[in-house]
């Protein structure tokens, strides 16, 4: 197996991919959905997607509808970058 | 589908590390997932459809056999309708798990088209009353986008009917364009429509 060393690691686990590669091509999505698509535990998910929070790969937003609270998510133009370029140096590999 | 997903983030989950050919497949079935889950609103033709057929038939027969001097203000209707429609839409947008990037082109879409109406039936005296043969022409731009971005031939074909009613319907009189109104939004929204909705309850099977 070739080494990822130049791939981001943010972007280089499974379940961080899966949310960023969900989001790109969407507007946003609910947590519910994420962990639908996924297939992730609600726990890992919100891990994770703290962590691309941090790094300002989504931007996560808190509300209610009636008395639920509903966690929305959202791809920035940082994470659309660093998936772009994750996509890119990815495809560098396979073309070797 | 949500199973098969599953099996597979579970299956490649199992290393430490993915692969190359393992991260692009993941990329590729979450992007394929998100696509999914644009939705074709088909209620709204189904709705628009029955509205515009039924007030086209209702002008015609009312001032061909019943010469009654006021069936066109039956139109009024649509007005109070379409912003019950665009309250319903935002309503309904808001409530749903995703929104898609379409979604919100379709809603600004759907609005433009309807602010078009609005102007065009503002502007009725200096267009000779060409509202019915304007109104199905400007339909089918809308109408045929919609169906290309769902990738929904029916819609596509009923799209491009409404410009072939347009030009039948600009070549007669006022009164029977009535019927050819009614006949396009039957071709270009009832059919589709119903198409759409049968083919979202086998997918949904």
């Amino acid at each position: 197996m070739k080494a990822f060393k130049d791939l981001d690691p943010l972007l280089h686990s499974q379940l961080r991919l899966a949310v960023i590669s969900l989001l790109i091509g969407i507007e946003s999505a609910e947590f519910v959905f994420i962990k639908e698509k996924t297939g992730a535990t609600a726990g890992n998910l919100s891990v994770q997607i703290d962590k691309l929070s941090k790094a300002e790969y989504i931007e996560v937003t808190k509300s209610f509808q009636g008395k639920k609270p509903v966690t929305t998510c959202q791809i920035t133009p940082k994470g659309i970058d660093a998936f772009e370029a994750y996509v890119k140096t990815l495809k560098q590999y396979i073309g070797d | 589908m949500v199973y098969k997903i599953n099996y597979f983030i579970f299956t490649i989950m199992k290393d430490d590390e993915f692969t190359n050919k393992e991260s692009l497949a993941l990329i590729e079935t979450m992007i394929v997932e998100a696509r999914g889950s644009v939705k074709s609103n088909q209620f709204y033709f189904i709705l628009w459809g029955w509205v515009i057929a039924g007030i086209n038939l209702f002008v015609f027969i009312s001032q061909t056999y019943f010469d009654f001097e006021y069936a066109q203000m039956a139109w009024i209707i649509c007005f109070p309708l379409g912003i019950i429609t665009a309250i319903h839409a935002t309503r309904a947008t808001k409530k749903r798990k995703v929104k898609t990037h379409l979604d919100k082109m379709f809603s600004f879409m759907w609005m433009a088209y309807f602010i078009t109406i609005i102007i065009l039936v503002g502007a009725a005296p200096k267009l000779n009353f060409q509202m019915n043969a304007l109104t199905i022409l400007i339909t089918g731009f809308p109408t045929i986008i919609t169906g290309v971005a769902i990738k929904f031939k029916p819609l596509i074909y009923g799209g491009a009917s409404f410009w072939i009613m347009s030009v039948i319907a600009f070549s007669l009189p006022l009164d029977q364009q009535n019927l050819i109104g009614a006949l396009a939004i039957i071709i270009g929204y009832l059919i589709p429509g119903y198409l759409l909705k049968r083919k979202e309850r086998n997918e949904s099977i």
